[in-house]
């Protein structure tokens, strides 16, 4: 017998399923094998404890409360019944619990995505109407200056006054920003501008204007 | 050693005939004769005491909805012992599934048991029991801890073990041989670490 016998017949001795002949090649195998042997005892101590494992023995603590609350479980009349469980009982607090606070997680979440949502929205909305108001502010600015280049050239018949102008706001360091603010109020003053007749008169009127400004100004 | 599993008690062929016909009273004192082998079983094999209890309930309640189909062939306690393995068996795999961290395995880590628990281990060696118990068969399959507690725990033959768990000898036998080569590797483990009081 070689020693993984030996181990399997030790197994199969526990069972009590050695015949008398396979007994005594163990028990021989056993003398012969120093290894076999030890094992053997070591077995026998497992063994020993799984035997005392056997003495547990789980006692019902109240065993005439369940019997009531098996008796009350079962159906009347073969109709399958739920069991009442006070377990059961808090897993479903619980469900309900925690279905209550994903509802109002999930509301509270789609209402701050909302009200974000708005806010952007509102952000977007204010800075597209003040860069539409910038922009719009620009091109008037920006029509003004032309509008006053033309009645300059008009009136002086030369882009002289206007190349003044532009020369004296370019050395005085005027920003396009001023500039545009001379064209604004000389547009302005347009209407009035052409109702004069003569000529000179609105020259005279120009140039008290512009001095004016430029006086004002600097 | 072999224990009290209730196959000596078996119900007579009366009692059950009331039973089939839905006598209360009669299977009141079936559910007397027999709850306290189901909660053995149930509460070994989960080591939970509220957990053993609704098996009881459940195993009991359908033994009440299926009592028709008993067969006198096999044991009572055997068909009893059937249903309560299965209803245990769902529940460890519903334990699973939820990625429930049971006693069982709290036991390896180091954590203490529940008053709940406790109060059921009647005594302090039932008590160290249920640790031991826990943590030698944390690493096992449900199917081997199923047959090492039938046998080992609980003290049935081979031939009952097979009947109740619905398998060949065969295989029990191949699952205790697992189940006790690494039980045997636990047990030696704790045993040089000083953590199996005998």
């Amino acid at each position: 017998m070689n020693c993984h016998t030996s181990k399997k017949y030790l197994y199969l001795f526990r069972e009590g399923e050695l015949s008398k002949t396979e007994k005594a090649a163990l028990t021989r195998h056993l003398k012969d094998c120093n290894t076999c042997r030890m094992f053997a005892e070591k077995t026998q101590g497992f063994e020993y404890y799984l035997n005392s494992l056997q003495s547990f023995e789980p006692q019902l603590t109240n065993p005439e409360k369940l019997t009531e609350e098996i008796m009350q479980n079962i159906p009347d009349n073969g109709k399958k019944r739920v069991i009442k469980s006070t377990r059961l009982f808090g897993t479903l607090i619980v469900r309900v619990a925690a279905s209550i606070l994903i509802i109002i997680q999930v509301a509270m979440y789609v209402y701050q995505k909302s009200f974000i949502n708005h806010s952007v929205l509102s952000l977007n909305n204010n800075n597209q109407t003040t860069r539409s108001q910038n922009h719009d502010r620009q091109n008037l600015n920006a029509e003004c200056v032309e509008q006053t280049k033309t009645i300059l050239l008009d009136i002086f018949g030369d882009a002289g006054i206007t190349l003044r102008h532009s020369t004296f706001a370019f050395t005085k360091n005027l920003s396009p920003g001023e500039i545009e603010s001379y064209a604004v109020q000389i547009c302005a003053c347009s209407s009035e501008i052409e109702k004069l007749r003569d000529k000179e008169q609105k020259k005279l009127f120009l140039t008290n204007l512009i001095n004016k400004e430029m006086t004002l100004k600097f | 050693m072999r224990k009290d599993t209730g196959k000596n008690i078996q119900p007579d062929t009366a009692l059950i005939g009331s039973c089939i016909k839905k006598d209360r009273t009669a299977f009141k004192q079936l559910v007397t004769m027999y709850q306290q082998y189901a909660y053995n079983l149930a509460f070994k094999i989960l080591l939970e005491e509220e957990d053993a209890k609704d098996v009881v309930q459940e195993t009991f309640i359908r033994i009440w909805n299926h009592i028709d189909n008993y067969r006198k062939e096999i044991l009572f306690t055997t068909w009893m012992y059937r249903i309560v393995t299965n209803l245990c068996y769902d529940k460890l795999k519903s334990f699973k599934r939820k990625n429930h961290v049971s006693l069982h395995d709290a036991a390896g880590q180091g954590i203490n048991l529940t008053n709940e628990t406790e109060h059921n281990a009647d005594s302090a060696e039932n008590h160290e029991m249920i640790k031991q118990i826990r943590r030698l068969s944390r690493g096992l399959t449900t199917k081997q801890r199923m047959v090492f507690i039938l046998r080992d725990i609980q003290g049935h033959s081979v031939k009952e073990v097979s009947e109740v768990l619905n398998m060949s000898e065969g295989a029990v036998k191949t699952n205790l041989y697992l189940a006790r080569m690494f039980i045997r590797e636990e047990f030696y483990k704790s045993e040089n670490t000083g953590r199996i009081v005998r």
